[in-house]
C-alpha cells in the first residue's frame, strides 16, 4: 500500500468500501474495440484533397502548353526546313544562272554591240567631264 | 487440490504484459486483446469515477483505440500502465471539457439520479446504497485534479511516483493534492452523518 500513514487515513476504507462502482460493459464493447483496431491495421485509400486541386491543375496547364507549343515548333521546324532548303535550291540556281558566263558559241553580235554602246557612252561622260 | 496446482501453472503460463506489449508493437491484436481484458475494469471504473456513465463505454473504447495506436512508439515497455493511465486521463479531460461546453447541467448531477437507480435495480440494501451515493457525491464535489489523484491513489492503488507520471505534475503536488482531497471528503463524510 501506498498510503501516508497520517491522521487524514480515515475516509480510505470507507471510501473503498462504498466506492462507485461502474455499470456493466456494453456486452458488444470488446468486439467493437477489436473491430476498429482491424480498421485501423487495414491500408487507408487517400482522400484527394481540394488543397491539391490548384497545384495540379497548374502543373497540367503548364505540361500541356509545353508539350503543345514544343509539338508546334517540331512541326512548323520541319516545314521550314523544307521550304527553306526549296528556296535556297531555287535562289542558288537562279544565282548559278545570272552567274554562268556566256558560252564561245553564245556570243553574239548584239551583245558585242551593248558592250561597245556602254564603252563609247562611258568614253563620251568622261569627255565631257574634261 | 490438483485442480488448484492446475489453475496455478496456467496462471504461470500466462505472457506477462511486457509480453503482451511486445507482442502488441508487432501489432499482434490477439495480444492487445489480452492486454484490454487485464486493464479494462480498472480503466473503466476510473473513468466512470472521473466523467460519470454517459458514453463511457465509447470513452474507453477510445482509451484503448488510442493505447493500440500508440504503442509502436511506447519505448519504456515496462511503464504500460502508467502510459494507459495517461492516456485515460487525457481522454477523461477531454470528455469533462466536451460536455462543459455542451451542457449546462453538470454531469454529476445528472449522474446521481442514475447512479441511485442503478443501486436500486442492483437490490443492493438501503444503508449502501446511501453510503454510495455519499461517497459518490463527496467525489464529486472535489475538484477534477483532487478527485483524480485520490482515486488514482486510494481507490486504484497506484503509487504517488506514478500518479505524478500520470498527471505531469511533481510529486510533492501529488502529496498535497491527496492530502487536501482526504480532509475534504472526511469533512464531507462528517457533515452527513457518518463518523470515521
Amino acid at each position: 500500500m501506498h498510503r501516508p500513514s497520517d491522521d487524514d487515513d480515515n475516509p480510505i476504507d470507507f471510501l473503498q468500501q462504498y466506492r462507485p462502482t461502474p455499470p456493466p460493459a456494453a456486452p458488444d464493447l470488446e468486439r467493437r474495440l477489436m473491430d476498429s483496431i482491424v480498421a485501423c491495421q487495414q491500408p487507408k485509400r487517400k482522400k484527394f484533397s481540394s488543397i491539391w486541386f490548384i497545384p495540379c491543375t497548374i502543373a497540367a496547364t503548364i505540361a500541356i502548353a509545353w508539350v503543345g507549343v514544343d509539338r508546334n515548333y517540331q512541326t512548323a521546324r520541319k516545314i521550314d526546313d523544307a521550304e527553306i532548303e526549296k528556296v535556297f535550291l531555287s535562289d542558288w540556281q537562279e544565282v548559278e544562272a545570272s552567274l554562268s558566263l556566256p558560252q564561245e558559241g553564245d556570243i553574239s553580235e548584239a551583245n558585242w554591240l551593248l558592250v561597245t554602246e556602254e564603252n563609247n557612252s562611258s568614253l563620251t561622260t568622261n569627255d565631257s567631264l574634261k | 487440490m490438483q485442480l488448484l496446482i492446475e489453475e496455478r501453472i496456467a496462471i504461470d503460463k500466462l505472457p506477462s504484459d511486457r509480453e503482451l506489449v511486445l507482442r502488441c508493437q508487432q501489432r499482434d491484436s490477439a495480444a492487445f486483446r489480452q492486454l484490454y481484458q487485464n486493464y479494462q475494469a480498472r480503466v473503466r471504473a476510473t473513468l466512470y469515477q472521473l466523467c460519470g456513465n454517459e458514453g463511457l463505454d465509447d470513452l474507453v473504447q477510445e482509451v484503448f483505440l488510442k493505447a493500440w495506436k500508440g504503442l509502436p512508439k511506447l519505448r519504456e515497455v515496462d511503464y504500460f500502465s502508467t502510459w494507459l493511465y495517461r492516456i485515460a486521463w487525457n481522454a477523461a479531460v477531454d470528455r469533462r471539457k466536451k460536455l462543459a461546453k455542451n451542457q449546462k447541467v453538470s454531469f454529476e448531477e445528472e449522474d446521481f439520479a442514475e447512479r441511485e437507480d442503478l443501486d436500486a435495480a442492483r437490490g443492493g440494501d438501503l444503508m449502501a446504497i446511501h453510503y454510495r451515493d455519499l461517497v459518490a457525491k463527496s467525489l464529486a464535489s472535489l475538484s477534477l485534479e483532487h478527485r483524480a489523484v485520490l482515486i488514482l491513489h486510494d481507490l486504484e492503488d497506484i503509487p504517488q511516483k506514478e500518479i505524478a507520471q500520470i498527471l505531469s505534475i511533481p510529486t510533492g503536488t501529488v502529496k498535497s493534492r491527496l492530502h487536501h482531497a482526504r480532509n475534504y471528503v472526511k469533512k464531507f463524510l462528517q457533515q452527513q452523518g457518518i463518523s470515521l
